[in-house]
């Protein structure tokens, strides 16, 4: 694949990503506006369970098109460009690494922090491994229309972690994504360094910085940590606060208390182990 | 006399144990419950408390919330919404806080890990081990109450065949109670294994600091995966950290380094740190740092009022959810008609059918022949696992003997499916109670599941059976009465 293709393919994927990503968002909230204005408040599992199912589409649209750039970037292979670059001046290392928010640390706190991100790409990959699974195991089922008709506790299950498990998931998906980015361009720092050491400055293979997708995911990875301390912003938290009051409130909405009075108050022998 | 007053300032407890021994009363603040041997049946029941807290325990008065999320899995989607909800607020704002400050099982286990002997200190092996809590929390809190989810029997695998706190609290607190000496009848191998796990955890809580919470706590493990995003914890300023890495010698958990999923978060690191690297997250929002460092008296004064504000909300909370719990009346024992040679006590209940909850009622105690009042619940796995045999006992007595089932959902709403999809046919007869001041107290019902009454033919109570049972005991027990 040409360099040009490359970069459209992943400008794409940027794309596709930011409009799914509103029209999920758009239909959380209208989803959820329905439930709660319905003027058929009792307790339905039917009428709930169509309206989840709807919006389940484009968050697992979203999802997928996420678990694509993964998958892009880990099996494509990236063309690559020949550019010189300056490491004798100790002001130009020092700048590159405060742009990637690594100023004022010694050599070896470089190896040790290097270390560290390799273990985070390797939990990120695994990460993406998983979601990857959990979601299209999830996906047949929230496809299947007769797991949400079917009345019993099996569609019911089913039903909300399909909802539960993309909206967790894809928060940090996007932030482990924007750590594998980061660490490339760490990764060529130390290259850098090492040349430099050995007196063998410039001419080292360089991948042309955050492009398309890279751009797009860099950037909403800014908004998940902070540049200086590489530390999760509150936009993380704020999201998954959110999530978590929706799903309480959805859960007080529709008498999700009664089972968990109902079990917490009576004793299942059993389940204490008393026989 | 000064030396005297010093001696007696260095035995009073840090300020972590303080507040891990007060959310201990807290969450189990119901006080009659220890006295009456029954458990709180209160509103403040519906909502799940953060640690590890059995809710079978006589003084508990929230739910646990990992009972909860493995009960939640067989009940309405709903409550795994709500259950899920809570569960992620406790993850995202205090994380692996809880288990350090707010934990009553990690409050037992400091205490027990107090006693002064030679002590297992950490290393690469117990790094390893302490992935293992995550297998607990896949496969006995999510795989396997999922998988019995599905064939519509629930289980809560972690609270039955691990759980030491429920042992401990739930098991071991109701059995003290001269109250409840029928429970030792139903004690088996399942007990044996428990109470042979739960002592071996203490034991080597004794030599391992906190052996439950770094290899097998699965709720551990759960807010450990959001250390990282948690809105409360420590953290370390890159700017002044030097790498020496004494904050993670210190630590007695598997961390390797500070705010990770194993850090509880204890805080005890700040104080060892040379170069104050480490800091409370949002310590610069509550407290400015210049203010930390500066020794003038203003900030001291504020931070003192600010204390004492705490410590009387702490104090006050403490003694008004007590009262609630006191003044509550559902923990309150009827008093006639419900033991063995009573005439039985008498009400009338709705019938369930598979269509719903019908219209026609019945009353237990005046149908005129032999009667088997069989309390149960969908929910509860015994309940369901011990109904076939009373499906067996109603077609073999059929017309000698009537077979009621009762089911003590609140709601009621799993009931009515459940028969018709397993007892369409069936020659039980079902019926419904409620729980508030419900049939099944009022028939002398502890809130152990499943129970059991046999009356004679003039409603008189022959036998209560408070466990499970088979269908020789069924059949013996009747025999007896004709």
């Amino acid at each position: 694949m040409t360099e040009k293709g490359f970069l459209l393919l992943h400008r794409i994927i940027g794309i596709l990503v930011a409009i799914s990503i509103v029209i999920a968002g758009i239909c959380l909230a209208l989803g959820c506006c329905y439930i709660y204005f319905s003027d058929d408040m009792s307790y339905s599992r039917i009428a709930v369970a169509d309206v989840f199912a709807v919006i389940c589409i484009p968050v697992y649209a979203c999802l997928a098109l996420v678990v694509l750039g993964f998958l892009a970037e880990l099996l494509l292979p990236c063309p690559r460009q020949k550019r010189n670059i300056s490491v004798s001046s100790e002001t130009k290392v020092g700048n590159t690494l405060k742009k990637c928010g690594l100023s004022g640390l010694s050599d070896a706190t470089l190896a040790v922090h290097y270390r560290e991100k390799g273990k985070r790409t390797l939990n990120a990959i695994i990460m993406t491994a998983l979601t990857l699974i959990a979601c299209t195991v999830f996906f047949i089922y929230a496809l299947d229309q007769d797991n949400f008709d079917n009345v019993d506790i099996n569609g019911s299950v089913i039903s909300a972690l399909c909802v539960l498990a993309p909206c967790v998931l894809l928060p940090f998906s996007f932030y482990l994504y924007s750590l594998i980015v980061r660490e490339r361009g760490f990764k060529r720092i130390l290259e850098a360094l090492k040349n430099d050491a050995d007196g063998k400055s410039g001419g080292i293979e360089h991948k042309p910085d955050f492009e398309g997708f890279d751009v797009f995911v860099s950037r909403l990875g800014r908004f998940f940590e902070s540049a200086v301390t590489g530390r999760p912003l509150m936009i993380v938290r704020i999201s998954i606060v959110a999530v978590a009051i929706l799903c309480v409130v959805f859960g007080l909405v529709f008498g999700g208390t009664a089972d968990v009075f109902t079990k917490a108050s009576n004793i299942c022998t059993e389940c204490i182990g008393l026989g | 006399m000064k030396r005297f007053f010093k001696r007696l300032a260095s035995l009073i407890p840090s300020k972590r144990k303080l507040m891990q021994l007060y959310f201990a009363l807290l969450f189990n603040a119901n006080l009659k419950g220890y006295i009456s041997g029954t458990i709180f049946k209160g509103a403040t029941k519906s909502a799940c408390i953060p640690g590890l807290n059995c809710y079978s325990c006589p003084g508990a008065v929230g739910a646990c919330p990992l009972g909860s999320i493995q009960g939640a899995f067989s009940a309405d989607k709903s409550t795994l919404f709500y259950v899920g909800g809570i569960l992620l607020l406790y993850c995202i704002i205090f994380g692996r806080f809880i288990c350090g400050w707010l934990c009553p099982f990690g409050f037992i286990q400091e205490l027990v890990y107090k006693i002064k002997t030679p002590k297992i200190k950490k290393g690469p092996v117990t790094k390893v081990l302490s992935l293992f809590k995550y297998v607990v929390l896949v496969f006995f809190v999510v795989i396997i109450p999922l998988t019995y989810a599905f064939r519509d029997t629930p289980l809560p695998a972690f609270c039955k065949y691990i759980c030491p706190a429920g042992t401990i609290e739930g098991g071991l607190g109701l059995l003290s109670n001269e109250l409840n000496e029928s429970y030792f009848s139903m004690l088996g191998p399942l007990f044996t294994w428990k109470f042979a796990l739960m002592v071996s955890i203490i034991v080597a809580s004794i030599f391992i600091f906190r052996m439950f919470c770094r290899f097998i706590c699965p709720l551990g493990a759960l807010y450990g995966l959001f250390n990282r995003f948690c809105l409360v914890g420590v953290k370390v300023n890159t700017d002044r950290c030097t790498n020496c890495d004494l904050c993670v010698r210190h630590c007695k958990m598997d961390i390797s380094k500070v705010g990770d999923r194993e850090c509880i978060a204890c805080g005890e690191c700040i104080d060892v740190c040379p170069t104050h690297a480490i800091v409370w997250k949002g310590a610069k929002i509550l407290k400015p740092y210049e203010e930390v460092v500066s020794n003038t008296e203003n900030p001291k004064r504020t931070r003192n009022i600010v204390r004492a504000a705490v410590c009387v909300f702490m104090v006050a909370a403490l003694v008004g959810v007590g009262v609630y719990t006191w003044l509550d009346k559902s923990n309150n024992l009827p008093d006639h008609g419900n033991t063995v040679g009573t005439l039985c006590y008498g009400e009338e209940l709705s019938v369930i059918t598979k269509d719903g909850i019908g219209e026609s009622r019945i009353n237990p105690a005046t149908t005129g022949k032999i009667t088997v009042i069989n309390f149960w619940g969908t929910w509860c796995t015994p309940c369901v696992k011990e109904l076939p045999y009373f499906d067996q006992i109603a077609t073999d007595f059929d017309g000698d003997v009537n077979v009621i089932a009762i089911h003590t959902n609140m709601i009621c709403e799993t009931a009515p499916e459940y028969i018709g999809k397993y007892y369409g046919d069936s020659k039980i007869t079902f019926a419904q109670d409620t729980l508030d001041e419900g049939y099944y107290a009022k028939l002398g019902g502890r809130g152990t599941y499943p129970y059991t009454v046999i009356l004679d033919e003039n409603g008189v109570i022959a036998e209560i059976f408070v466990s499970a049972l088979e269908y020789e005991d069924l059949k013996t027990a009747i025999e007896k009465i004709g």
